[in-house]
């Protein structure tokens, strides 16, 4: 469905984006995970025909969209993170005036149509300047499907939203997978990406560094438990003494409201009560204990180094 | 283009001008004011006041009024253009929208100067009509004269919402006054608007030179070719001529400014 490839962007000498190759097929939601500024904006930009690669090639149904934008944009629809809505027009008539621009035959009923799909029937009378963050966001993905579009971009489509305004999106966005829209989203959020996407791609600093279904990048980047002792100090000694343990294969410290002494394990049930003799030996207090899967924000630590914000 | 993808475009370019003309209608107070605040002073003090303190001769209001009416045409198609476009881009961004719509980018430039166009014609249309009312007999018509001028008014707003175009592309909000500062002061002063340019080669031979390259100059004189040819300097075909020169330069640079910013 969507075939990206060798794809390089420079802006003013920076690379933005380094020799970027993935595929997408039918009806799966493939999400693009980075932190800001990873790429993933200018990845969507060259997909949905508003930025140039520099080099490389990027089809959509086999359509490349630098040679045929106006094919490509007819099969594509857009959530941008860009609040593009017009904020001279109420909402009804934002999305009268996308209906004509696509050539929707019966714009006004196709405009009812998705009114009461996302539910902002009663309020289609609204300026724009009225609707909350959460409106705005689904009002951006009604305005999206006006043409019934095989494939919708979703750049951070619950960026700054409430949990519950979120919520309603994830909803929105897995109803859309079930009548068979591919998408691609792009989100810094893990939980997102894990609950939603079909695959998931991780990129940093331009570059894809691993890609798979969440389960298998989480099997792949940490095939361990996460044991986490929540402290008030950690000693280099104590360190030194779980590392030596065979069960064990990896400690780190995260320092947040408490020192967090990571431990990443197989055996949790049979590690645990041997590590807490240590602490305790050391004259330690334990503040919270608690084990967990790893999750995608554990893979891509892993991966990168860093943190997702 | 292929046949298809060229009715699409036209499609989108149709609702988007639409959708341009309504919220021009919806805001018509604020527009009338922009369009024809500064020409109706002009006129006042220029048409009015002055001549009747005696300052100026007999005769002037036939060289004014053209002029008058040239420069509303310019300063209605640019201003909303390069403000409209400028703002666009840098904060409103429905304009983002609209190029993500099965629409090419020269299409959708050409949809902003048609829109401009529009503004520049009613601007000029209106402060025909006040000239006409305010000047009772001095300008007399007949139905060739209403369309040689539509046509005028039609060529001045397609030359000056391109160069509008063009600066809407390239400068951001904040620097927009001082660039259309820059820009139309000259052309206001300088366009043969205040003064004939049959007076010019005897007295400021310079001068006459330096007006010829202002693109106002000719509207003003097709305006006067029409309107009061016995003071017209240049025929009214070389005043088309002129203008459409200017109007192939600012459109070619409108359009490469406009794809520029709107496709990274």
């Amino acid at each position: 469905m969507i075939h990206v490839s060798q794809v390089i962007k420079y802006y003013n000498g920076l690379k933005a984006l380094e020799n970027v190759s993935f595929h997408v097929r039918e009806g799966e939601i493939f999400g693009l995970l980075g932190p800001n500024g990873a790429g993933k904006t200018t990845l969507v930009g060259i997909l949905t025909t508003e930025i140039k690669p520099t080099r490389g090639t990027a089809r959509i149904k086999g359509i490349d969209v630098v040679n045929d934008p106006l094919a490509v944009k007819h099969l594509i629809g857009v959530v941008p993170q860009h609040r593009s809505l017009d904020r001279k027009l109420t909402a009804r008539e934002n999305m009268l005036v996308m209906a004509r621009a696509y050539g929707v035959k019966n714009p006004r009923s196709r405009v009812e149509q998705l009114f009461s799909l996302v539910g902002l029937g009663d309020r289609a009378e609204s300026g724009i300047r009225e609707y909350s963050g959460g409106m705005l966001q689904k009002l951006l993905v009604a305005r999206a499907l006006i043409h019934d579009p095989a494939i919708l971009f979703l750049d951070e489509p619950t960026l700054g939203l409430d949990p519950q305004a979120r919520i309603a999106i994830w909803e929105e966005i897995l109803r859309l997978k079930d009548e068979g829209k591919t998408m691609i989203l792009t989100t810094h959020y893990m939980e997102e990406a894990d609950r939603l996407c079909d695959r998931v791609a991780i990129m940093n600093q331009g570059k894809i560094v691993n890609e798979g279904t969440p389960e298998n990048l989480k099997k792949e980047g940490i095939t361990s438990s996460v044991v986490t002792f929540e402290l008030k100090e950690v000693s280099k000694e104590v360190m030194d003494e779980i590392v030596k343990f065979e069960e064990v294969e990896e400690v780190k410290v995260i320092e947040k409201d408490f020192m967090e002494l990571h431990v990443y394990t197989h055996y949790a049930k049979e590690i645990i009560p041997q590590i807490m003799e240590i602490i305790l030996k050391k004259g330690l207090r334990v503040h919270g204990l608690h084990s967990r899967e790893p999750t995608l924000e554990d893979v891509f630590i892993n991966l990168t180094g860093g943190r997702l914000k | 283009m292929n046949p298809q993808r060229a009715k699409g475009s036209f499609n989108a370019a149709v609702a988007i001008l639409r959708r341009d003309m309504y919220v021009f209608c919806k805001e018509i107070g604020g527009n009338l004011l922009r369009i024809i605040g500064e020409p109706l002073f002009f006129l006042f003090v220029f048409g009015v006041l002055l001549p009747n303190l005696n300052l100026f001769q007999a005769g002037y209001i036939e060289i004014l009024v053209p002029g008058i009416i040239s420069m509303s045409t310019m300063t209605g198609s640019m201003r909303g253009v390069a403000a409209g476009i400028g703002l666009s881009f840098e904060y409103n961004e429905e304009i983002r929208a609209h190029i993500l719509t099965p629409i090419s980018m020269r299409t959708l430039a050409l949809e902003k100067v048609i829109c401009g166009t529009f503004q520049g014609i009613v601007s000029g249309t209106i402060v025909l009509a006040l000239a006409l009312v305010i000047f009772p007999g001095k300008f007399s018509f007949s139905p060739l004269f209403y369309f040689e001028l539509l046509l005028i008014f039609i060529a001045s707003g397609l030359t000056f919402a391109s160069l509008g175009l063009a600066l809407g592309s390239s400068f951001i909000p904040e620097t927009m006054f001082e660039v259309l500062f820059i820009i139309m002061m000259p052309m206001m002063f300088f366009g043969a608007t205040f003064y004939p340019l049959s007076l010019l080669p005897e007295v400021h031979p310079a001068f006459f030179y330096l007006t010829l390259f202002i693109p106002l100059t000719y509207i003003s004189e097709g305006i006067r070719a029409i309107l009061t040819p016995q003071i017209a300097f240049l025929p009214a075909i070389y005043c088309f001529i002129g203008i459409g020169v200017y109007f192939l330069i600012f459109f070619s640079l409108g359009v490469w400014a406009f794809k520029r910013r709107a496709i990274k």
